[in-house]
């Protein structure tokens, strides 16, 4: 069966200009979604996980920030080089769930507002003119709370006509999770991404929303990239991960594989760093990420390494597909050692 | 086993708002039962590990016994006294013998003190050493928490999260403390400094003779560092084992919950582990907990002669072993069947 990519990333280096130096964040990192996958990048804080995603959806501040070169295809445009227009137009197609629910909705309005808000926004095609008379006239306003309510109600939370008029404070953090989701499926998202979505959750509701997020990528065929520091998370949501850090893409796989045989140092070292329930030993990776503007040379892993080879600090590794779909970028496993 | 460091009886923190109605201008006292009733033993050399969602009232169990906050009623006993509302000077004396370490690296450690005056803070309230003893032993003590000596002057912008809850460490172990309270100690962590932290933790342990009181909601962590466990839930003690007993058999259903809800990374965990329980609902409000079972509202196994019991006590029903269930032990006999 041929799976259609969604979205493709290909060889994408973004560098951001700072007053201090050129800080060199993403280096040729690839990317495939194929639809109704769920893809997971996975690693430490400062692997720029957020960078490709913010790239991405449009979001990047740029400048500082500036694509040095690669291309990142969505469907069969280049995102890259797509004019302010069709851009917005394609960012409905591509929705958001941010990371921090306490302050990703504002405070001074009721939930109900901003989600009828998006959703006239959305029907008056963008234009403010349009949205402006929509929202104060016509009938459309009670049709869009109605779909409002429906869409609170897909992400199953009880009583939506009550919760609509609700201000963002009376809401526990798994709702206001629950109410970010459901606007991110205002616009008939073909990708969802989704940006540590449950860190600032505890365990039991941390489930329950991953649970979700799942239901509702079946339910609406999307596919979605799942940004996450926890490989237990990634697990029981993702099909494939792409391992990062420090800007480069490590090692990309099927989750399974992948956490069976981990194959770049990275990888193991962060697999082997979780505490397991098991009682396994387990231990931390030396040193830190690296910073950006005095870059290691050759491989950007190799000071942190167990064992560098010679070539790890003088040139950096190609990426190799060891197996169909699982590529490594590692001096040690193309040399064969 | 002699006798325990500490010990609580019936340890309660309650805070209370008065809320005032408009037009008759009454106003009524709403009481939030933070801590309700805790008592544990704790053993020198021990880690008796405090687990809970947000809301349970776990931190505020810790900073009762830390004396950050006073205790609304209760009893402590730590080496061989009584400590309860102790003031003044007494009260001084043991905050050298007990001593916390607090969550966020980042706000714990005032931004615009130095490294080297942060952890001699202590020693020039605490302990009458000379200027030089204080330089001497602040080398000392980072030597033990493995940092270099050159981030002395430093600020701790300039430290990365891992250094600064080193520091925060360091800090704690300046006067010799005999118990110190890790409050989620690496929850603001990357998992690979994680490991490097709690392998300092029971480096230290060993070392220094000390005792940890370990906060968290981390059951992986739980398992692999703790002797003993206490799970918490609305304030309430609901279940408490040895580590190895409760990992083993856990028998009240929100301890059984919360460890299913755990994200574990290989099949082999996941033996570990009660199968699926996904609760319903979130954390009920502590302002007006009810006179049932605590855990009546999401509870998984209710009966209908819950409803009507007020909250049962703790039952003993292994050695070391006690549940506040009635249920407990026939859950467990139909978990094995």
């Amino acid at each position: 069966m041929k799976k259609t990519v969604l979205l493709k990333a290909r060889e994408v280096t973004v560098h951001f200009d700072t007053i201090d130096g050129t800080l060199k964040v993403l280096n040729r990192a690839n990317l495939d979604i194929y639809e109704g996958e769920v893809i997971g990048i996975v690693g430490e804080t400062g692997s720029g996980k957020s960078v490709m995603a913010k790239l991405i959806l449009g979001i990047l501040p740029m400048p500082p920030a500036r694509v040095v070169s690669g291309q990142v295809f969505f469907r069969d445009g280049d995102l890259l080089k797509m004019s302010p227009k069709e851009r917005q137009v394609l960012k409905e197609k591509v929705a958001y769930i941010p990371q921090d629910p306490m302050t990703s909705l504002n405070p001074l309005f009721p939930v109900g507002s901003m989600l009828i808000d998006a959703i006239i926004w959305k029907r008056s095609n963008r234009s403010l003119g349009r949205y402006l008379i929509t929202r104060r006239f016509g009938p459309s306003r009670r049709e869009a709370a109605e779909q409002a309510a429906g869409l609170l109600d897909k992400v199953h939370i009880a009583d939506p006509q009550d919760i609509l008029y609700r201000y963002p404070v009376q809401l526990s953090g798994g709702m206001r999770q629950r109410v970010l989701l459901a606007m991110a499926l205002i616009g008939k998202p073909e990708l969802l991404v989704a940006d540590e979505p449950t860190t600032a959750l505890d365990v039991t509701i941390q489930k329950r929303i991953l649970q979700l997020i799942q239901e509702k990528v079946r339910e609406e065929k999307l596919s979605s990239l799942y940004i996450t520091h926890d490989l237990g998370v990634a697990r029981s949501l993702c099909d494939r991960i792409y391992v990062m850090y420090a800007g480069t893409v490590v090692e990309s796989g099927p989750m399974g594989a992948m956490l069976e045989k981990p194959l770049h140092p990275y990888t193991v070292g962060l697999l082997q760093s979780i505490p397991k329930l098991t009682g396994e030993p387990f231990d931390g990776i030396p040193g830190q990420v690296p910073d950006y503007i005095h870059l290691p040379s050759g491989c950007r892993f190799h000071p942190r390494c167990g064992e560098p080879t010679r070539r790890c600090a003088m040139e950096e590794p190609e990426i190799l597909e060891v197996e169909p779909g699982r590529f490594v970028s590692c001096h040690r496993i193309s040399s064969g050692i | 086993m002699g006798k325990p460091l500490l010990k609580t009886q019936d340890l309660c923190k309650y805070f209370f708002s008065r809320k005032w109605s408009l037009p008759s201008l009454q106003s009524r006292v709403i009481t939030v039962k933070a801590v309700d009733q805790c008592s544990f033993e704790l053993y020198l050399g021990e880690i008796l590990a405090i687990v809970g969602e947000s809301g349970s009232g776990k931190t505020t169990l810790g900073q009762s016994i830390g004396r950050i906050i006073d205790p609304t009623s209760g009893k402590v006993w730590f080496d061989g006294r009584e400590i309860t509302g102790v003031q003044g000077a007494e009260l001084k004396g043991l905050r050298r013998e007990i001593q916390m370490v607090f969550q966020d690296p980042g706000s714990s450690l005032n931004p615009r003190h130095r490294i080297d005056d942060i952890i001699e803070l202590p020693m020039k309230i605490h302990l009458h050493f000379s200027r030089k003893e204080r330089r001497e032993r602040v080398k000392e003590l980072l030597t033990l928490v493995q940092l270099a000596g050159e981030l002395m002057p430093r600020y701790p912008h300039a430290l990365s999260g891992g250094q600064k809850q080193r520091v925060g460490i360091a800090r704690a172990l300046s006067l010799n403390p005999k118990l110190v309270i890790l409050d989620e100690p690496t929850s603001a962590l990357d998992v690979s400094v994680q490991a490097k932290i709690l392998h300092l933790l029971s480096d230290l342990r060993d070392k220094l003779g000390l005792t940890y009181i370990l906060i968290t909601h981390n059951l992986s962590i739980v398992k692999n560092f703790s002797d003993q466990i206490i799970v918490m839930y609305l304030g309430r003690i609901v279940e408490t084992a040895p580590t190895a007993l409760l990992f083993q058999n856990p028998l009240h259903p929100y301890t059984r919950a919360l460890l299913s809800a755990t994200p574990v990374i290989t099949d082999e965990e996941r033996k570990h582990i009660p199968a699926e329980i996904t609760l319903e609902g979130e954390i009920p409000s502590p302002v007006n907990v009810p006179r049932t079972c605590v855990f009546f509202s999401r509870c998984q196994e209710k009966r209908e002669s819950c409803a009507g019991m007020p909250n049962p006590d703790l039952e003993e029903v292994e050695s070391g072993h006690w549940v506040r269930c009635p249920f407990a032990l026939h859950l467990s006999g139909k978990a094995a069947a």
